[in-house]
């Protein structure tokens, strides 16, 4: 990695400390099907500080995307508040909750979501030209490539900048999404099982260079079927019957786990 | 930023619907242009027709004495430059029939005619008098007769008799069945001049009937069914022997330089200055008639001023409703067209619904999404309003090539000449007009676009995320 590059990645937020970045009470959330409601998160509360690390595990259909949605500022719980760096996204109205969405979290997902039509790079630069005026982006457009750049570079894909989504790999698209997600610094990231759409090889390094983003004083909240990956995070909760509990190394994880160390 | 690069890379992945959105907004324009050039050059061409078998102004003198070089004169001083050409125009009804034997009790040998008394060369400054002249009933003809004096008899051998030459409409020629050099008879009602004109009911008593022979010098066709079917042209003095000039109404035609703009502006000069023009039209020593010196009188009392169009006006209305209604048509044609941009676009949004949450999850906001889908079909509206008016100009330009090419497809003249009169389509391109439809076309197709992009930026994000 570049020393550029390293001071790039190293800018999120200093370094570990006890600020909230985020904190949720009391959401939420239920979905009709039919005639029936479905709670999926019931009164969840979660606190996550600058530079934790924090892994969610659950069954499937246990309501971590959902709850991953409503703490991204993607969707809104029935009742119950988040607060992302402090401020009320709610209360806040819809301009500062897209702004907090495209400067204060990063997103990773399982499908790595990449635009198909645009190459790496472009990818990887498409929140500094969300977060910009038109005229602000030609004042701004060499630096943020100059970061795109060196983003790319970090996550060991400096030959594959002009290639478009689909001339990539898994993994190598799983690393532009999160040299995505690193463009604007973002006080947190939202990474949403990963490594799931990986085979093992490919989601050690993956699980690498999260966990080292993570140690570099950035938030992350990570939702993964992985225990082991879920164990070297700072802090491993279960959301259970709509609600987080917390799990210790050892006694509560082995209960749910098979050999493979997957979730059951 | 991003809503015109993203809208550009989708509009480059899918160009085939881009193009084939573009393909149905332009062709809508195509005809909507087509359509209302052929309708603006047949109303041009029909009112050239009208108003060059008649006059942009005729003003009628409703008094007494009134001399028509002197009413030509007070008008030229009126209208100045408005006024390029005048020649006086006289009209009445005749019966009309050809020279020899007939059975005077076939009334089918008579015809009931409209004659024209007017002054040859004067008419063909005030309209296309001296173009429409014919020397037979075959167009290819020129004509013989000498435009400085058309109504001259040339042969002095024939005209031994008469030496008054008339010009018949070409439908009245063929109903008569006859030619230039044979010879017609019009029969004239004629006061004897022992009636005072109104002062009763008429009484045939009153009145002779005048008939006389009078030689065909050429044919006249302008395509204005009405004076060709029916009329008889005459030189005025001729006129004013024949049919004693106090049982005809004279007037004055007109030719203006622009005969829509001026029209207004020379007929209020007229009602204005209807007084001073009145006693400068009257012989020396004559005065208006105690009528029209009443104080109450108006300008409507002494002239009758009519554009030409006012002998045409239900053709003249038919013909501007049903430019109307094809308009609407037409129009109809071109929101058919832009809906291919909104079908394009929906579909774009439906195929885009992943992309759509990967914005919003990014930050993009409900305006910014719904941008990137209006500036599509924006871009396909420009696209296909910019083709679409070429290929309109274009389309006008080689109208004639495409009717031949459509006639030889189907093997049938699909515009007759006999019919229509002219052997080109007429066409005319308003400018103005036509930036007009391809404006219209781009707001139509931004419409259409609004709509589907309106339902990309309302998308739920968390939805369109995990979109299947």
């Amino acid at each position: 990695m570049s020393e550029r590059a390293k001071a790039d990645v190293g800018r999120a937020s200093g370094g570990a400390g006890t600020d909230v970045v985020l904190e949720a009470r009391g959401l939420v959330r239920s979905f009709k099907m039919g005639r029936e409601t479905i709670e999926i998160l019931r009164g969840l509360d979660l606190t996550v500080r600058r530079g934790e690390r924090v892994s969610v595990v659950g069954a499937s259909g246990s309501g971590k995307t959902t709850m991953m949605n409503v703490l991204g500022l993607l969707d809104r719980p029935q009742s119950g508040t988040v607060r992302l760096l402090g401020q009320d996204p709610a209360a806040s109205g819809a301009i500062r909750r897209n702004e907090l969405r495209n400067r204060g979290v990063g997103f990773i997902f399982q499908f790595y979501h990449l635009v198909n039509e645009l190459s790496a790079i472009e990818n990887v630069v498409l929140p500094a030209m969300i977060g910009s005026s038109l005229f602000g982006w030609f004042g701004a457009r060499a630096s943020a490539l100059a970061r795109a750049a060196s983003l790319l570079e970090h996550v060991g894909l400096a030959e594959r900048m002009r290639h478009r989504p689909q001339e990539l790999s898994g993994g190598e698209r799983q690393r532009v999404a999160i040299a995505r997600a690193l463009m604007n610094d973002p006080a947190i990231l939202f990474c949403d099982e990963p490594t799931g759409n990986l085979d093992p090889r490919t989601s050690g390094g993956i699980e690498e260079l999260l966990l080292e983003l993570g140690s570099q004083g950035r938030a992350m909240l990570l939702v993964t079927h992985d225990m082991t990956f879920a164990a070297r995070c700072d802090r491993v909760l279960r959301l259970n019957d709509g609600q987080l509990v917390p799990l210790d190394e050892f006694g509560q994880v082995s209960q749910v786990t098979d050999a493979a160390g997957n979730l059951s | 930023m991003y809503q015109l690069f993203l809208s550009f890379r989708f509009i480059w992945r899918h160009r085939l619907m881009t193009l084939i959105g573009a393909f149905f907004v332009g062709a809508s324009l195509v005809v909507l242009i087509v359509v209302m050039a052929v309708m603006d050059g047949f109303q041009a061409k029909l009112k050239d027709t009208f108003a060059g078998s008649e006059a942009d102004l005729m003003v009628t003198p409703r008094y007494p004495g009134v001399d028509l070089d002197l009413l030509e004169e007070a008008l030229r001083v009126r209208l100045g430059d408005r006024l390029v050409a005048a020649g006086p125009y006289f009209e009445t009804i005749s019966m009309v029939r050809r020279e020899g034997f007939v059975d005077p009790s076939v009334m089918e040998e008579f015809q009931v005619s409209q004659v024209l008394g007017v002054d040859g060369r004067a008419e063909q400054r005030v309209n296309h008098f001296g173009e429409y002249l014919h020397e037979a009933p075959d167009r290819t003809k020129p004509m013989v007769v000498d435009l400085d004096e058309p109504f001259r008899v040339h042969d002095a051998e024939q005209a031994s008799y008469d030496r008054i030459g008339v010009i018949l409409g070409r439908g009245l020629a063929r109903s008569l069945r006859v030619i230039p050099g044979q010879r017609v008879k019009l029969f004239a009602l004629v006061s004897k001049g022992n009636a005072e004109p109104g002062g009763g009911d008429p009484n045939l008593a009153d009145y002779q009937l005048r008939q006389e022979l009078f030689q065909v010098v050429g044919i006249y066709q302008s395509g204005n069914s009405e004076i060709d079917r029916n009329c008889v042209f005459m030189d005025e003095t001729d006129f004013a022997k024949f049919f004693d000039a106090r049982t005809a109404r004279g007037s004055l035609r007109i030719r203006l330089a622009d005969s829509d703009a001026d029209f207004e502006a020379a007929r209020d000069k007229i009602v204005d200055d209807w007084w001073a023009i009145v006693n400068e039209s009257l012989p020396e020593g004559r005065v208006p008639p105690p009528w029209l010196r009443d104080e109450n009188a108006r300008a409507a009392y002494a002239f009758t001023v009519l554009p030409w169009s006012a002998h045409h006006e239900p053709m003249v209305r038919a013909i501007e409703s049903e430019k109307a209604m094809i308009l609407v048509i037409a129009f109809l044609i071109v929101i058919a067209g832009t809906s291919s941009i909104f079908a394009a676009q929906w579909l774009l949004v439906s195929d885009k619904v992943r992309e759509i949450g990967i914005l919003r999850a990014l930050g993009a906001d409900v305006k910014g999404v719904a941008i990137i889908f209006v500036l599509n079909g924006f871009l396909m509206g420009i696209l296909g309003s910019i083709g679409g008016t070429f290929a309109g100009l274009l389309f006008v330009d080689r109208i004639d090539d495409v009717h031949e090419f459509i006639g030889w497809v189907t093997g049938r003249d699909i515009f007759d000449p006999e019919i229509y009169l002219f052997r080109q389509i007429p066409t005319r391109v308003d400018p103005e007009q036509v930036l007009q439809f391809a404006g219209a076309a781009l707001v139509c197709t931004l419409i259409a676009a609004a709509i589907p992009a309106l339902r990309a930026g309302l998308m739920d994000p968390a939805r369109a995320l995990h979109h299947e």
